[in-house]
């Protein structure tokens, strides 16, 4: 009873596991796949170095005689395409996350305007520089000997070295400044004057330059790429956790559960086993391991129903064995046992497949001979039982010797019933018995 | 020692690497203008499935215009109308279009696809109709046959815009000038070469550089002295600096097509956005030059 209790409860422990399995299952298929976010996280690598590639195109804009655009613009291209692949993979990515997306291509928007705007700007500087260059070193080969307007052009050369200076935001001196010219014809004039316009839109440029290029340098923009990362980090780690602790529950459930489960069908295989002998004890004769009484009692109306159904015969060898107390009284019980043990053997062997053998008394057996249509073929199996039973049995050294009696009845001929074909039979086997022993007797009404 | 010996011996060669890379990269970034090729692995049946369609009428809505019509494959690469039709602005040369980093006068675009599907799209231009035009192609025999070839999908509106897409991005025409950038010291006149000389001496090459001289930057018309057109009426906003290859076959000029000759034009830019006054040597001599960027077509 105890046993049954168990199992009952193992079998709801095992569902309930289970159910929990699944559900843990549920819920760690609604969450977010590390893939994505490790794959988005590499993405704003790429996506910083493409920011810190165009930083430095911008940078080195002034490391040639003229300013190459191209190579800007190429690494603003590429920073676009890295950015489009963010966007693209961090789309599956929520929380407070896509707060931040979108404000990317916004403030990238606005890096790329005010790139074109510090271009522009750096455009008109080079092209005032050159034009400033070319005109001063025209005007200083012409004019020679005019000391005045030698004065004024070493002035202005002055005033084009700051501007330089300046856009390296280098501040040089500022000196009295000689930008008139005094003694100066009306051509000269209007030179001069072209000159201290150049002068003053080129120092203009440069202001507005720097003020492009600070604005180009946002903060905002960078402090973003770098709270992306943050952030991505953060809940890449945050996901990996949970991945973490839901698949050491998971091992831990079906852990407990195959436990359970073997636990289980162990204690199913003890009930069926303990079944299985209490069955056996119940109907076999423990000594020989033959059938008892009560099987052959059982058995019998199985057979007389099966035989009347094809129509044929079969018949009740009562087996007595001749001379067994002898042996008993002579080598003892235990020497007694071991010679049924061996005639049982020898029986077993003797019978045909299809025959069963059942002890049903301390020296008597019976062979259900079935499937037959006389009695002769019955009695040929006792003839045949006779001869083989009755040789020497060698039991520790001592030899002995028994006889079987046999006494045969047939059903349906003899008897109808079990009880009265078992009668039959020992009437018969009476009969031998009486009449010399070791010997088969078919059952007669005579006998009776 | 022998660490010491190796470690000076692969220095050396870094510094020679770095002498000889210093040397041919400081050759080219020498000079504002950089010299283009062409891709030596075309794929020549695509490149003219590409040519086709731009010049096909039937991928427009009225079935009278195509690519071509505004893009004169014989005559520059424009159409040479002050504005196209339909449009406000003048039609620049699709020669070397790729190389550019802005399309279009106000440079909306940067990337080839989006421009070319929008001219497509657009009711002013192209309207196309595409169920029409798949159509027109897939019962034409030449078309279904080169498109078999190339896409295996067939005639499909992806495989037409790509194959318009890889006609445009190849279609690179050198000139006179890049073998001159190239080493060929007489590939163009004494003339052009002053000119050459002119150009980035006053200025010029400041906005116009690069591989397609121009194309990558955006500026005003006025930096110097301020413009108001020659009817008074110009309205001065930031345009992208147009590509100065072709550009003596790619009249009128401005985006309006306000004016017409090239030497009218050369006088305008250095007045306006150098502050300088040329003189007519110094005119024919950069418009030489300027000759010398049209591109060599077999």
């Amino acid at each position: 009873m105890n046993r049954k209790k168990l199992i009952l409860i193992l079998i709801v422990l095992s569902s309930t596991l289970i159910i929990s399995i699944y559900s843990t299952y549920k819920r760690y298929s609604n969450l977010q796949n590390t893939m994505d976010i490790q794959n988005t996280i590499f993405q704003l690598v790429k996506l910083k170095s493409a920011d810190a590639v165009w930083n430095y195109e911008l940078n080195s804009i002034h490391s040639d005689n003229f300013p190459h655009f191209d190579r800007v613009n190429k690494a603003a291209n590429h920073y676009h395409k890295e950015m489009m692949l963010f966007l693209d993979i961090s789309r599956n990515i929520k929380e407070p996350f896509d707060n931040f997306t979108t404000l990317l291509p916004t403030l990238s928007r606005q890096k790329k305007s005010r790139m074109n705007d510090y271009l522009s700007e750096v455009a008109i500087i080079r092209n005032s520089l050159k034009y400033l260059d070319t005109l001063l070193f025209s005007l200083n080969k012409e004019a020679e000997n005019d000391k005045f307007i030698l004065k004024f052009l070493a002035d202005a050369q002055y005033q084009l070295s700051k501007s330089i200076a300046l856009n390296q935001r280098i501040n040089l001196k500022e000196p009295n400044s000689f930008n008139q010219c005094v003694h100066c014809t009306e051509q000269q004039i209007k030179t001069v004057n072209a000159i201290n316009k150049h002068l003053k839109i080129l120092n203009n440029q440069i202001v507005l330059s720097h003020q492009a290029r600070d604005a180009f340098f946002n903060a905002e923009h960078s402090d973003l790429l770098t709270t992306l990362f943050d952030e991505l980090s953060l809940i890449y780690v945050k996901t990996d956790a949970k991945h973490e602790t839901i698949k050491s529950q998971i091992l831990t459930f079906t852990l407990i559960l195959v436990i359970t489960l073997v636990t289980l069908f162990l204690l199913f295989y003890l009930l069926y086993r303990t079944i299985d002998e209490h069955r056996a004890a119940g109907i076999t004769d423990p000594l020989t391991g033959l059938y008892n009484r009560k099987k052959l009692i059982e058995n019998l109306p199985m057979f007389m129903a099966s035989h009347v159904k094809y129509g044929q015969k079969f018949s009740l060898l009562f087996i007595d064995l001749d001379g067994f107390k002898g042996v008993n009284d002579t080598y003892g019980h235990d020497i007694g046992d071991k010679l049924l043990q061996k005639l049982s053997t020898r029986l077993t062997n003797s019978v045909r497949k299809q025959d069963s053998i059942y002890r049903i008394g301390g020296d008597e057996f019976v062979v259900v001979v079935q499937g037959i249509n006389n009695a002769d073929e019955a009695k040929n199996v006792a003839e045949n039982l006779l001869t083989k039973c009755n040789r020497k049995y060698e039991l520790e050294g001592n030899k002995c010797i028994v006889t079987l009696s046999i006494g045969i009845s047939l059903f349906p001929e003899h008897a109808v019933t079990p009880d009265d074909l078992l009668k039959c039979a020992d009437e018969a086997m009476y009969y031998s018995k009486n009449h010399g022993k070791d010997r088969v007797t078919v059952w007669n009404k005579k006998h009776n | 020692m022998i660490y010491l010996l190796l470690n000076t011996l692969i220095n050396k060669r870094i510094y020679l690497c770095f002498f000889f890379s210093c040397i041919t990269f400081s050759c080219i970034a020498i000079e504002p203008i950089i010299p283009i090729v062409k891709n030596p692995s075309i794929d020549t049946e695509k490149f003219e499935l590409g040519e086709l369609l731009f010049k096909d009428n039937r991928l427009s809505g009225n079935q009278n215009t195509s690519c071509y019509s505004c893009h004169n494959l014989t005559a520059g690469g424009d159409d040479g109308l002050k504005t196209s039709i339909n449009l406000s602005t003048n039609s620049p040369t699709v020669f070397n279009v790729s190389k550019n980093y802005y399309l279009g006068w106000l440079g909306k675009y940067n990337q080839l696809k989006p421009h070319l599907e929008m001219i497509l799209n657009n009711p002013k231009v192209m309207n196309i109709d595409w169920a029409f035009t798949i159509n027109a192609l897939a019962n034409d025999v030449v078309y279904t046959k080169l498109f078999k070839v190339i896409y295996k999908t067939g005639v499909s509106k992806t495989n037409i815009i790509n194959a318009l897409l890889y006609y445009e991005e190849n279609l690179i025409l050198p000139s006179k000038f890049d073998a001159f950038l190239l080493g060929d010291i007489n590939a163009i006149s004494a003339s052009a070469k002053k000119g050459y000389e002119k150009f980035k001496d006053y200025g010029c090459a400041s906005c116009h550089q690069g591989a397609n001289v121009g194309g990558n930057v955006f500026q005003k018309l006025g930096v110097i002295n301020t413009f108001s057109g020659e009817n008074g009426n110009y309205a001065t906003k930031t345009l992208r600096v147009p590509s100065l290859r072709n550009v003596a076959v790619t009249s009128p000029y401005l985006h309006d097509g306000s004016v017409k000759s090239l030497k009218g034009v050369i006088k305008l830019m250095a007045k306006y956005q150098l502050g300088q006054t040329l003189t007519d040597t110094e005119v024919d001599q950069i418009h030489d030059f300027l000759k010398t960027l049209t591109s060599i077509i077999e």
